[in-house]
């Protein structure tokens, strides 16, 4: 067993687990945190998106001690008390998630794409996201939430060019 | 319309949870404590299976239970699974396999399950799963989808299931050979693995009488009276519920082998058991989608007018039949076999087929994207062939307004539809005008443009009766019970704001319950495009009956006759009193009138509804990689009457991304010895962002006359009209180089294949 401290979402937390637990396991078995999902175990879907010490890092490739001693962010730290972050709140208004499984995973993505482009293009949007899956929303409105969380006009419902184009 | 919702795009009230990280899916929910499952899963496509010894892996650290075939006696639990066969076209049923919980004797698919080991963590459940040793002598593997091969049924030889068929074929044959054109076509129709990203997972708890088994479904009672069978239980010592799901599309809707001898192992242990399917594993062992090839014939007179129509078809079943298998690509196709034409003359023919593969069944739309796209690849072939344009050919053979209701040749009886209309506006969306324009910019960065038209129709299905119960709580707040279930469609808003509207309850009071077999006595679940329909018309006639009642009752009150609802209030002759729903509930309550404080109501719909559309894709392919693009993608629907047009135009951007998926990235392989060879999202193409254009969306509405809201139902159509878009548009963009487009799914590698063939011939 290792013994391990870290801060999550600004609370400390100490905890033992074995040398092969996840991050992500430490997260939703040991610490009760069901927010970030597991959808794929080999690190494509992106359901498991957390940031560590400001880094977005898939929580179902990291182990747990591997984030001794790190600030850890998840999608329950991202609401300000009652009030929901504008990324949160974009996808909320614009119909960003359907059955919300990707969803956790999609916002700690896209806060962290906000945190180096602050004014992405929906070309750029959709790049960042190869490492995001959905199945339900076919991305068009979690792109136009992205959009709108980035403070830029949304398209409206008309068809428009591919990312690519 | 006013009266049957307000159309207004109402975000949900259920994405607080979700955006916050608190949804409960089933994964989240397991138990203080429950012990772990994992399966044992077979290693080899088919092979003889010697008795599984456990002996070894029970010494093991922290193992509860380990349980191979021959033990599911001692756990009580029946061994084989149910499901439905149709009728062939001699009179005769399809086959029946038995299909086992736990591999006996022979193991027919990589994946089937083998054996169960319950431990108290899921590493430890892991270990003890690797050390068990399955001897399996092999068989050769079966893999086409062609009659013969060996045989993994005896009760199946040349391992055919079915020979369904309807029409006559002589009729056909004779208005084929007298016709003045014919045109035929092969149809692939591929294989896809449904991946809802949440896999599928359950928990099972025994307290001494009674099984509480959650799992991420589509709905609970036939689940509950199937687990009460399986165990010998009375259904009232079933109780199921299901949580937040994380998509379904089909695939959660048909019970697995995985529930049956979890459900026992919790009854024999007494302790709750979680378990949770990895990716690979549900890869492995969920239901599949679509597979199948069909030759279509088509004939039309000298004014391309279509004289019949004749579909052979050939489909996968897997190794088993899965719950609803059989009836897919037959009567389900069946359903709107015949399109939005005018066709009199018709026969089909489709035969089942085993296969060492894992089982097929029902994936978002089940039978009506198969039957749209074959007959709608098939008309733009015609078009091509023929030298017709392809809207003309459409418009030439079009049920016309004034032919509503309309019974199809083999079918069903649409209600109503103005496809002219929808097609005129979707030629308009799509810009149709400059497409010459963009095909030449395209030219000019030597990339290839095709245009692609698919005109669908479908016909929601699933179960036509649905009852809603509303009750008054003593908090203030109000609980409507609905026999659907919401996986991620919005159900709590789209149930909670109609209700509201209905009474002038505000929302804010209204809770949905769903899910839940103690709490509620019956209903059909998610599944068939109908959920709204059916549970907003049952809610309909709940609300009627709570207006008659409260208004009995404040009759007999104030002694007033004429008391009126106007929607929010009680207007009592009179008097200046103006009582809302909640008001009234609350005098009742305080007057020990219990029986006012609970209404439910069952209704059957008279008839199915048939929501129709058009969907234009134009895509561009690089010559020098293979890589195709949607540019431009828009849809017109006809849905009806909108009940939350912001949702349902969701419902059309994840069906079109699903339609879209299966015909530009998702490929199943299964390699000759039935391994299959794309079992994780790194060899499993799933639709990335980057995949997929904005997706344009208008609506034509002709309100349907089968339900009060004049509603048509949104959750599959974009499926069903994305495969022969995108496909009609891919034998355009290889008509300009004098080619045929490959078969679906047009990957970077097959496409730039297809596209030697050229160079080839030029040399």
């Amino acid at each position: 067993m290792e013994s391990l401290s870290l801060t999550v979402n600004g609370k400390p937390v100490s905890a033992e687990v074995e040398g092969r637990t996840l991050l992500v396991q430490l997260l939703r078995e040991t610490l009760g945190m069901t927010g970030t999902h597991v959808g794929c175990d080999t690190s494509q879907c992106g359901a498991c998106l957390v940031h560590v010490n400001g880094d977005v890092v898939k929580a179902c490739t990291m182990f747990a001690f591997e984030a001794d001693g790190a600030e850890v962010t998840t999608i329950e730290g991202m609401a300000d008390g009652d009030d929901l972050h504008p990324i949160q709140e974009a996808f909320r208004t614009h119909h960003g998630l359907q059955c919300g499984f990707c969803t956790p995973g999609m916002i700690m993505s896209a806060a962290a794409l906000l945190k180096e482009n602050p004014k992405p293009t929906e070309a750029e949007i959709r790049h960042h996201l190869e490492g995001n899956i959905c199945r339900c929303t076919g991305y068009h409105n979690i792109v136009r939430a992205i959009l709108a969380a980035s403070g830029q006009p949304v398209p409206e419902r008309t068809a428009t060019a591919t990312a690519d184009a | 319309m006013e009266k049957f919702g307000k159309a207004q795009p109402v975000a949900r009230f259920e994405d607080h949870r979700f955006v916050t990280g608190h949804g409960r899916y089933i994964d989240d929910i397991a138990p203080e404590g429950a012990l772990h499952a994992v399966f044992v899963r077979s290693q080899v496509a088919h092979g003889t299976l010697a008795p599984v010894d456990l002996t070894d892996v029970r010494e093991m650290d922290g193992v509860r239970l380990a349980v191979a075939a021959e033990d599911l006696d001692e756990l009580g639990v029946r061994n084989s699974m149910k499901a439905t066969v149709v009728k062939n076209r001699d009179g005769t049923k399809g086959v029946k396999t038995l299909r086992p919980i736990l591999a006996t004797g022979r193991v027919r698919f990589v994946g089937e399950p083998i054996a169960l080991i319950v431990a108290d963590t899921l590493a430890q459940a892991k270990d003890a799963a690797e050390a068990v040793f399955a001897e399996i002598d092999d068989l050769p593997a079966k893999v086409d989808i062609a009659p013969g091969g060996e045989t993994l049924h005896e009760n199946a030889p040349e391992n055919v299931a079915f020979t369904w068929g309807k029409g006559d074929e002589d009729t056909v044959k004779s208005a084929i050979a007298g016709a003045a054109h014919v045109v035929h076509t092969r149809v692939v129709d591929n294989r896809i693995i449904v991946n809802s990203m949440e896999p599928r997972g359950c928990v099972a708890d025994w307290d001494g009488e009674r099984l509480h088994f959650g799992f991420g479904g589509q709905g609970v009672w036939g689940t509950r009276d199937e687990l009460a069978k399986m165990l010998d239980l009375k259904k009232k010592q079933v109780h199921v519920t299901n949580p937040d799901v994380g998509g379904g599309f089909g695939m959660k809707g048909m019970d697995y082998p995985e529930y049956f001898s979890i459900a026992g192992a919790a009854r024999a242990l007494g302790r709750p058991i979680r378990w949770m399917s990895e990716r690979t594993e549900a890869m492995l062992s969920d239901n599949g989608g679509r597979d199948l090839i069909s030759d279509t014939t088509l004939a039309f007179d000298a004014d391309f007018r279509l004289v019949a129509y004749h579909v052979e078809t050939v489909c996968n079943l897997g190794a088993y039949n899965s719950q609803y298998a059989q009836p897919i690509q037959t009567d389900l196709f069946l359903k709107v076999a015949t399109g939005v034409y005018d066709l009199r003359t018709v026969s089909l023919n489709c035969r089942g087929i085993y296969t060492n593969t894992t089982q097929i069944d029902a994936y978002r739309g089940a039978g009506r994207p198969e039957a749209i796209f074959a007959l709608e690849r098939s008309m733009d072939n015609a078009a091509r062939t023929l030298g017709v344009d392809p809207l003309d050919l459409r418009r030439r053979n079009f049920i016309k307004p004034d032919q509503f209701p309309y019974k199809t040749a083999l079918a069903e009886t649409y209600d109503v539809g103005d496809f002219e209309r929808v097609l005129d506006r979707v030629a308009r969306e799509a810009d149709l005008a400059g497409f010459a324009a963009r095909r030449a910019a395209s030219e000019a960065k030597g990339k290839l443009r095709g245009q692609g038209l698919c005109y669908y129709i479908e016909s929601i299905l699933g179960d036509k009766e649905e009852t809603s119960a509303i009750e008054y709580g003593d908090n203030g707040k109000v609980r409507l019970y609905v026999g659907t279930q919401s996986n991620g469609q919005g159900h709590e808003t789209v149930y909670a704001t109609f209700l509201s509207d209905q009474t002038g309850i505000p929302v804010e009071a209204i809770e949905i319950v769903q899910g839940d077999s103690d709490l509620i006595k019956e209903g059909g679940g998610t599944g068939g495009s109908r959920s709204v329909t059916v549970q907003n018309t049952a809610t309909l006639a709940t609300v009627e009956t709570m207006t008659r009642a409260f208004q009995s009752y404040l009759a007999e009150k104030t002694g007033e006759d004429g008391i009126e609802f106007d929607d929010e209030r009680f207007r009592i002759p009179g008097s200046n009193e103006t009582p809302t729903m909640l008001d009234v509930a609350a005098m009742a309550r305080a007057d020990g009138r219990e029986d006012l404080l609970r209404f439910q109501e069952k209704i059957e719909l008279e008839s199915r509804s048939f929501p129709n559309g058009a969907h234009i894709a134009e895509v561009e392919i690089d010559p020098e990689t293979g890589l195709v693009s949607v540019d431009r993608y828009t849809v017109t629907d006809d849905f009806g009457n909108l009940i939350n047009p912001m949702l349902a135009e969701g419902q059309v951007h994840g069906g079109v991304a699903q339609g879209i998926g299966q015909a530009l990235t998702e490929r199943v392989v299964y390699d000759g010895e039935g391994q299959l060879l794309t079992a994780t999202f790194m060899d499993y193409a799933m639709p990335r962002a980057y995949d997929l254009p904005m997706i344009g969306f208008t609506t034509e509405p002709v309100p349907s006359t089968t339900n009060p809201m004049g509603m048509k139902g949104c959750g599959e159509a974009g499926t069903v009209g994305a495969l022969a878009a995108i496909a009609n548009a891919m034998a355009d963009a290889f008509s300009t180089r004098g080619l045929d487009a490959p078969d679906m799914p047009f990957t970077p590698e097959r496409v730039w294949q297809a596209l030697q063939q050229e160079a080839i011939a030029a040399e």
